[in-house]
Formats: C-alpha cells, sequence, structure tokens
C-alpha cells in the first residue's frame, strides 16, 4: 500500500508543466585576414629598375611565403578573406573596405597610393574586383549579404607613372570590414 | 487526502493500454526554462567551408537534472522516449536543429531532431520518479532559426505490458 | 671650328632587402554593429638615377661646324652652326633627369686650357670663349665655354628631388677675332667639349 500512498502524494503536488529551452538571438560574426595568419603584418615590395624609373611600365609586387596561402594563391599574390555570419532572423550587409589616405612616404618625398592597382585572381569566380587605390578612405571593394565568406588572391603592381625621388618609400593600407 | 484518493482511483482507471505513448510529466526536473545562446561552430583558416559548415551553431546545457513521474506505471514494463516535436517555434525547418545528449545513470544517450524520438529506457518502472543528469548538445544550423526560437522535449512512455 | 660633345648617363642603384614579416587575421562576434580591421604594408624602392644627353642619342657624337664667310672673318658677325640634332642643325636637343636632388652639369674640353687649334701651332688658337652657347628654357641654362673648362650651370629642380628638364642650346661663333686661315677644333684639336652632370 505504501506505493500507492506516494503515488497519490506526487499526483496530488505537482502541476504537468514541461521544461522549456529558449534560445536566444544567434551572434553575428565577422572576420577579415590579409595575408599569412600569425598575426604580423605582410609586406608588398616593389624594385623598380633605374633604367625604369617613372617610365609609366607597371613594376610587379613580390611578397615573400606566397602571400600567405600557399598551394592555393599563386606566388606574389596576398590572400584577402572576409567572412560574414548572421541568422536570416538577423540579415546583414557586410562591406569590405579599405583605407589608403597616407601615402608612401621615403621621408622627403611621398608616393600616393593612387599608384598602386591590385589584379583579382585565383578562386574564381571573382569575389573582390581588381581595382587601384583611390588614395581616400572607405573605398568600398566588394559588399554582399550573409552569410558568406568572400576570398581572393591579389597581385599588386606599382604603376610607375612619375619620376620620384630616389629612396625607399614605405606606406601602410587598412582594410576594414563592417557588419552595421 | 479523501480527494486525493478519488483522484488516485481515476488515474489508476486511465492508465493507457499497452503501445500508446503518452507524455511523462517533467514538472519536478529542478529547472523548468533554460536559455541559451548559440555561437558559431567554424573557425575559418582557408575559406574554405561548406555552406552547412559556415552556418552552423551549436550550444550546451550541462549536467540538467531531468525528473520524470512515473509513478502511475510502478510496476509495468515501458519505454520511455525523447521526442522532439515536428513544429518548433522560431525554426523553418526540421534540418535546422539536431538535440544531442549524454547521461549518467540508467537512461540512453542518443540525438534526435524535430519530428522524432528517441529511447532513452526500457524495462520495468521501478520508481515513482526516474531521474537522470543530462548534457545537452544542440546543433543548429543559422539559415533554418529565427528569433524566438524555443521548444519543449518531450518525455513520453509506451506500455509494454 | 668643330665642337664635340658627349652623352653621359649614369645610374645608381639603392638595393635594400625587404623584411619578411608575415599578415594580419581578426575577428570579431557580438549582437550589435561589427567591424574589424587588418593592415598591408607596401615598399617601393626607387634607386638613385641621373640621365644627361646633348644632341643626337644612341652614343652617336654630334659635331657642330661653323664656316666663316671670307668677307666675314673677323667682323663680329655671328656664324651659326651646323650638324647639331636640333634647329636646322644651329643647336642641340639637351634634356636632364635625375631623382637624387640638385643636379650640377660642367663643361670641360680636350684643348689642355689653349683653345681650338688646327694641331699647327704657328696658327695660333681660336678661344672657347668666340662660341656662345644659349638655352630656349631658363631652367636648363647651359655652362658657358671656356679653354680651361669648369664652369657650371645648375637646371632648376622639378619638385622634390627630381629635376626633369629640355631645352634647346644654340651655338654661335662670336667672330670678333681675326684667326689663321684653316680648320680649327675637332676632336683631334682641341674641339671635342664634355659635359658632365652630377648629383649630391
Amino acid at each position: 500500500m505504501r506505493w500507492l500512498a506516494t503515488a497519490a502524494l506526487l499526483f496530488c503536488v505537482a502541476d504537468a508543466t514541461a521544461i522549456t529551452i529558449v534560445v536566444g538571438n544567434t551572434p553575428t560574426r565577422v572576420s577579415l585576414r590579409v595575408g599569412s595568419p600569425g598575426g604580423q603584418i605582410d609586406l608588398v615590395t616593389f624594385t623598380v629598375p633605374a633604367a625604369n624609373v617613372g617610365d609609366g611600365v607597371p613594376v610587379a609586387g613580390t611578397v615573400p611565403g606566397q602571400g600567405g596561402l600557399a598551394g592555393f594563391c599563386p606566388a606574389n599574390t596576398v590572400y584577402v578573406e572576409i567572412e560574414g555570419r548572421a541568422s536570416p532572423a538577423n540579415s546583414r550587409t557586410v562591406t569590405l573596405s579599405v583605407d589608403s589616405t597616407q601615402p608612401l612616404s621615403n621621408g622627403i618625398d611621398t608616393i600616393p597610393f593612387t599608384q598602386i592597382d591590385w589584379i583579382s585572381t585565383g578562386f574564381p569566380p571573382v569575389s573582390i574586383p581588381s581595382g587601384t587605390f583611390s588614395g581616400g578612405a572607405g573605398q568600398v571593394l566588394v559588399s554582399f549579404q550573409n552569410s558568406r565568406v568572400a576570398l581572393q588572391c591579389l597581385r599588386f603592381r606599382y604603376l610607375n607613372q612619375s619620376v620620384v625621388g630616389a629612396g625607399t618609400y614605405n606606406g601602410r593600407v587598412v582594410y576594414g570590414v563592417t557588419m552595421p | 487526502m479523501r480527494a486525493c484518493a478519488r483522484l488516485l482511483a481515476l488515474l489508476l482507471a486511465f492508465v493507457p493500454p499497452a503501445g500508446a505513448a503518452t507524455r511523462l510529466d517533467d514538472s519536478l526536473s529542478p529547472r523548468q526554462r533554460v536559455e541559451i545562446v548559440p555561437r558559431w561552430v567554424s573557425e575559418s583558416t582557408s575559406g574554405r567551408l561548406s555552406n552547412e559548415q559556415l552556418n552552423a551553431l551549436v550550444a550546451e546545457v550541462r549536467q540538467f537534472e531531468v525528473r520524470l513521474n512515473t509513478a502511475k506505471y510502478v510496476g509495468r514494463e515501458a519505454e520511455i522516449y525523447l521526442r522532439l516535436p515536428v513544429a518548433i517555434i522560431g525554426l523553418h525547418s526540421p534540418a535546422g536543429l539536431r538535440l544531442e545528449w549524454r547521461t549518467r545513470g540508467r537512461f540512453a544517450s542518443g540525438s534526435v531532431r524535430p519530428g522524432e524520438r528517441m529511447l532513452l529506457f526500457r524495462g520495468a518502472i521501478s520508481q515513482p520518479v526516474m531521474e537522470d543528469t543530462f548534457d545537452f548538445v544542440l546543433h543548429f544550423d543559422g539559415r533554418y532559426i529565427q528569433r524566438g526560437l524555443q521548444f519543449d522535449p518531450i518525455y513520453e512512455i509506451e506500455i509494454l505490458r | 671650328m668643330k665642337l664635340k660633345k658627349l652623352l653621359l648617363a649614369a645610374g645608381i642603384a639603392a638595393a635594400l632587402a625587404p623584411a619578411m614579416v608575415q599578415a594580419e587575421q581578426t575577428f570579431t562576434t557580438g549582437a550589435g554593429p561589427l567591424s574589424t580591421a587588418a593592415r598591408l604594408d607596401f615598399r617601393i624602392i626607387i634607386p638613385g638615377f641621373l640621365r644627361l644627353r646633348v644632341g643626337t642619342t644612341g652614343g652617336t657624337i654630334d659635331q657642330i661646324t661653323f664656316t666663316v664667310p671670307a668677307a666675314n672673318v673677323g667682323d663680329s658677325t655671328p656664324i651659326a652652326g651646323t650638324g647639331g640634332d636640333a634647329s636646322g642643325g644651329t643647336a642641340a636637343n639637351v634634356s636632364v633627369v635625375s631623382n637624387r636632388g640638385q643636379v650640377t652639369i660642367t663643361e670641360t674640353n680636350n684643348s689642355g686650357g689653349l683653345g681650338l687649334g688646327t694641331g699647327v701651332v704657328l696658327d695660333g688658337f681660336i678661344a672657347y670663349t668666340q662660341i656662345s652657347t644659349s638655352t630656349s628654357d631658363g631652367n636648363l641654362l647651359a655652362p658657358a665655354l671656356s679653354n680651361a673648362g669648369g664652369n657650371t650651370s645648375l637646371p632648376v629642380i622639378t619638385a622634390g628631388q627630381v629635376t626633369n628638364r629640355s631645352a634647346v642650346w644654340t651655338y654661335s661663333y662670336l667672330n670678333t677675332t681675326i684667326p689663321s686661315a684653316g680648320t680649327f677644333g675637332g676632336s683631334a684639336n682641341g674641339g671635342r667639349v664634355t659635359y658632365t652632370a652630377t648629383t649630391p
């Protein structure tokens, strides 16, 4: 009889509710990779022959380590990968832009980034189109809806359209990915 | 107690026949509401992710104690299942969710998708309350989920004899 | 009288080995607006160079010849030259291009300081000061010719360290003296002028 009494007690005390699992909103995510992994900054170098300074013949850039994606990107290209993730309920637009405002400088003279362009290669179809740095901020390179990964190998060229002072010119561009 | 005795008599009169599934009361479980926030599964390293990998999300609920009221079935041979309803608020497709679990006691580990059920236990019901501790892992496909996603895992029993 | 010029070009290459560095990967996750950035460095190595052209290109050494009519010897009538590559032969096309700062053009000659001769000492010499040089562009002046050599001109810098100038230098025999009859100058008798361009 004991087990019957126990059963009756439970039946009277408890309400028949259910456990509910509530799933919160999915976090969105963006990521950007330019060149090799590892946390440092790739360097693209253009060496202009003395006889060709300012003659308008583009000079191809060289990049150590196959630009960060050996086996996928051709030699002397830079691998660029952007990724944006969100659920359809939280759909966003992912935009890759670049800031090339600060010209390259040798400490005396400058060369604007408008003298550098890139040719997109690898990973057809083209995700990030070929182009030329605008020398400004917020130059949009590509834009898409989530969730997607866009990746490309970029081959950079110095356009060499002016005679410039001798020296080593250094400069930096900053790529940015936004998902407002 | 007289009212409870009458209720008990009614209850005994409505023990379902063998083969029909009846939902078990899990309200004895300590936690009745669980809130989770999924995270993205894959860190892309070379960009070579499939759409499925790109949209994969996961969330865990650890050490979740489930207590099932089996008082009506003590002495019976039965099967206990965990089932997900086929229609879930905030889920566009059953492909968008898979519930996986590991247990620490008498219930079996397993996984289910919406509309499916999996056996937790088969045998004699010897206790008025059957309990176990679950470690749940919820797998989502971000392409199929919306705001306000929530669901109730359903525990049900089938009497064998 | 003959005048010789020398085409001069010099290039200086300075090579620097670029440092090998790695690159950037960043990500961010959350509920609100997201942004992340990655950097890429560039380096352009521009060697120093200096190019000077006086007259015909390709290694040819022009000769400007002044032929004085008998009736005009020593009457101070300027005589135009022939044999140059500009202005119907009376002048030379000149250009200087450099990216290494201020260029200096210096004139010298092979007369040993004596001027243009005939090869016969008793004939005497015609001084280089009897040959004037004018320019079509004040940004590229010609150094005045002299027996001793060493006169200079400084082309005006175009911008920064860059000089990129062109002009036409016109030569004229001033004809203010009465030399002995004969052919003075030429490469063998002190008639070769060398223009040398230098940078710091």
